[in-house]
């Protein structure tokens, strides 16, 4: 992935967000931070691969995932689910999906894996020591961080 | 649903739903059960898709391309080259010209890219089965 992928990356993770969660969302400053810097109890991470490789990575706290996939699923839960994770994945899908055809469509040959939710040590396991490029989204749910991980091919 | 609630155009349609999420498959069976289809199988990856597909012959495919083992396209293929008359609806997060382009060139009769409205999905799916319209 590459620095100039990042804005329509934000622009379109912000109108899928705005779409499934039927939420006012605004974005914060872009900043490029250390693995040790993504916070959060859900971490979802999508590797790229193509024209240049990276991870996607969207991270929140269990409060915001589980007002976010009541939303998605239809339940009222307190904690996460199975089906609430579930949910929760398929958004980051979602999100990855649609970055990447906007890139697509920009002429940028990218494909994505699956999502795939990670703990703290399996996500350190993966970026640790690479730099990311990370960029908060305000929404009515909570803070969800959409973090960008560059591998130089 | 009630019986007096269902439209009375609909007539009944089988459909398979291939996708690596539970929610999304739980999502994409409510709307084919609205309609007045059914879901007669399910699978989570493409790898099963032929094999789902010669089980259940269902008038309907609704097909994810992003899956772990076998992607959508693959699996599109695989069954398109079994059945060439299938009806296929892909579902993807990945709207992009050249894949959209792409499904349809390999038999895919729509494409609907995720997030979707479930309307709209509605209308998709009761237009290639060939069953009632809304109105």
């Amino acid at each position: 992935m590459r620095f100039e992928y990042i804005e329509p990356f934000v622009s379109s993770t912000i109108r899928v967000l705005d779409q499934v969660i039927q939420s006012d969302v605004s974005r914060g400053k872009i900043s490029l931070v250390s693995s040790d810097e993504i916070y959060g109890d859900v971490t979802i991470i999508i590797k790229v691969e193509g024209d240049s490789g990276g991870d996607i990575i969207l991270n929140m706290d269990e409060e915001t995932a589980v007002s976010i996939s009541n939303i998605m699923t239809g339940e009222d839960a307190v904690e996460l689910t199975p089906l609430g994770k579930d949910a929760i994945s398929e958004l980051a899908n979602m999100l990855a999906g649609n970055a990447t055809s906007a890139l697509t469509d920009l002429g940028y040959k990218l494909q994505i894996a699956p999502p795939s939710m990670v703990d703290r040590n399996g996500l350190i396991k993966q970026i640790g020591g690479l730099e990311i490029f990370q960029v908060p989204l305000f929404t009515e749910m909570g803070e969800i961080t959409m973090n960008a991980v560059l591998r130089v091919n | 649903m009630t019986r007096s609630e269902a439209d009375p155009a609909n007539k009944s349609f089988t459909c398979i739903v291939i996708d690596d999420s539970d929610f999304a498959r739980m999502n994409l069976g409510k709307i084919v059960t609205r309609i007045g289809g059914e879901v007669v199988g399910e699978a989570k990856d493409g790898q099963d898709a032929l094999g789902l597909y010669k089980e259940h012959s269902p008038d309907i495919v609704l097909l994810d391309i992003t899956m772990p083992v076998v992607d959508g396209l693959e699996a599109l293929g695989n069954i398109m080259e079994h059945d060439k008359d299938a009806s296929i609806i892909i579902v993807s997060s990945l709207g992009n010209k050249e894949m959209i382009k792409e499904a349809l060139k390999k038999g895919a009769k729509q494409f609907i890219t995720k997030p979707f409205q479930p309307d709209h999905v509605a209308m998709i799916i009761r237009s290639v089965a060939g069953v009632g319209e809304d109105g």
